[in-house]
């Protein structure tokens, strides 16, 4: 098997996740956990309850403001569409997000868009962050809602959302983070960064995939409109049957994440430092964005010179990727690094490294060795010297 | 020869000290930003030699260096009677790229025009 190194995609899931998973699916707890009329549901419930409290102890919300969802994908469809059905039915709303989203908050804001309601898109800057500057020029008056990602999926730029927070807060619009990539990863407290909805995902931090959560500030929003419709399960804005044992894994991988926070951090931030320390003696490469105000888990990097595809195949014992995990399948430039300014070639030369918890420094070493045999490949068959 | 190792040979690439001699005649083709760049010549009993530089996806990477591997000594005439499109099943091609064999064909093509006006 290849040494994993696309933590910006999925991470493995946690020992602890996978054993506390299977207690789960082997326990007396399999009940429907909205069946409270036996033991088996109570028990279950009892599981969705101890997870609410994990996840939202993690971002210093009260328990009853997270709703479980089956991913950060659909929070965010959730938190966007729902909030416009519900709060504001047929009325044309003003929304301000950026170029650097992922695609279900651009689509989602894209069907709001139809219904009649305005978007405008923040042009980020060379580093792939929002100016607190230029985000304030875009709004207006009429402003009620933004959406804000806290760390981007393919660059790792982290966007200062307490100030962008406390300005919508103090300018009474609803402010929505997409903390798909930053949740358990660096410190979140939905207060103090003035959040009112803010979506989450399991998989990204070592838990199960198929699992994620919204939070929605009972202060500021209360409700939005579900968007699946049914029994009415998660206080009427989420129906389907909980599935217990996926709900169980992300407690605890969010539980864990809490405890090792700090270390993984360091560890990250090691395992960044050392590979590029290695890339040094290679010229003609850049990353995307800066290593300030950026996550170190996710390193892009671009060969203007080079083919990805190449580099990557080129790269054998390592999974790496082109870019976003959900835009790597398709052939289209991302249009987060074109939002950033980077022409089709430095695009089409743009890898991207993912360090997690589990990556050793060894293997940080050996990555770094094989993509400068790589990039020397690729140049001497372009006739091009190192 | 399979994709991987067809991809990492450099047994036939162009070496920077041999580019202006003695392969001189130099045909190049180009699609969306790939290309592949072929120095020829005519060994003295009018056998071919071909090397060449390339740019471009795993699969161009792979089919020159495969093609071009089986054109060396080959006469001019066993040269046009090459069908380019049986190699796309040794290395799998994807229908999306099929394209990058109709660039080694246009480079090669090149080649058999220049010795032959030559």
């Amino acid at each position: 098997m290849k040494t994993y190194l696309d933590f910006a995609s999925t991470t493995p899931m946690a020992t602890e996740v996978i054993e506390g998973m299977h207690a789960v699916m082997s326990e007396a707890s399999f009940g429907n956990p909205s069946s409270l009329d036996h033991e088996y549901g109570i028990k279950a419930k009892n599981i969705i309850e101890e997870s609410r409290n994990e996840v939202a102890s993690l971002i210093n919300a009260k328990p009853e403001e997270i709703v479980w969802t089956s991913g950060a994908t659909e929070s965010n469809n959730l938190a966007i569409v729902g909030f416009h059905q519900f709060q504001y039915k047929n009325q044309a709303l003003r929304f301000v997000t950026s170029h650097l989203e992922h695609k279900s908050v651009i689509e989602s804001l894209q069907s709001v868009e139809a219904l009649g309601s305005n978007v405008s898109y923040i042009q980020p800057n060379k580093d792939g962050q929002i100016d607190l500057e230029t985000f304030v020029s875009q709004l207006d008056p009429n402003t009620t809602f933004v959406s804000c990602m806290h760390i981007n999926n393919e660059t790792g730029a982290v966007n200062d959302i307490a100030n962008i927070g406390k300005y919508c807060r103090k300018n009474e619009i609803i402010f929505h983070v997409d903390a798909a990539q930053s949740v358990g990863k660096i410190p979140i407290d939905v207060n103090d960064m003035c959040i009112d909805l803010m979506s989450m995902s399991a998989h990204k931090v070592y838990g199960p995939k198929g699992v994620g959560a919204l939070y929605i500030n009972k202060d500021s929003v209360g409700r939005v409109k579900s968007l699946i419709v049914g029994g009415g399960q998660e206080r009427g804005m989420r129906s389907g049957t909980l599935p217990t044992h996926q709900i169980a894994g992300m407690g605890i991988a969010y539980r864990i994440s809490k405890q090792k926070m700090t270390q993984d951090l360091e560890h990250i931030k090691e395992c960044r430092d050392a590979f590029l320390e290695k890339l040094s003696i290679l010229h003609g490469w850049r990353i995307n964005g800066s290593t300030d105000n950026a996550f170190p888990g996710i390193l892009s990097i671009s060969f203007s010179d080079l083919y990805s595809e190449s580099l990557i195949y080129a790269m054998e014992d390592f999974a790496i990727s082109r870019g976003s995990a959900c835009s790597s399948d398709h052939d289209e430039p991302s249009h987060v690094l074109k939002s950033m300014g980077l022409v089709d070639h430095e695009i089409n030369g743009t890898i991207r490294i993912g360090f997690g918890r589990t990556t050793s420094l060894s293997e940080v070493e050996k990555a770094a060795t094989q993509l400068i045999e790589a990039v020397t490949h690729l140049r001497n068959l372009k006739g091009d010297s190192l | 020869m399979n994709q991987r190792d067809a991809f990492f040979d450099t047994t036939h690439v162009m070496k920077d000290g041999s580019i202006h001699d003695p392969f001189v005649i130099e045909q190049q083709s180009k699609s969306n930003d790939m290309w592949l760049r072929l120095y020829s010549r005519l060994d003295p009993e009018g056998k071919f030699e071909v090397r060449y530089h390339v740019h471009g996806c795993p699969h161009l990477i792979a089919i020159s260096s495969i093609v071009i591997s089986d054109l060396q000594k080959k006469s001019i005439q066993e040269l046009e009677t090459l069908d380019i499109r049986e190699y796309e099943k040794i290395i799998d091609l994807p229908k999306t790229k099929k394209d990058r064999l109709f660039l080694l064909e246009d480079a090669i093509k090149g080649c058999i025009k220049h010795f032959k006006r030559a």
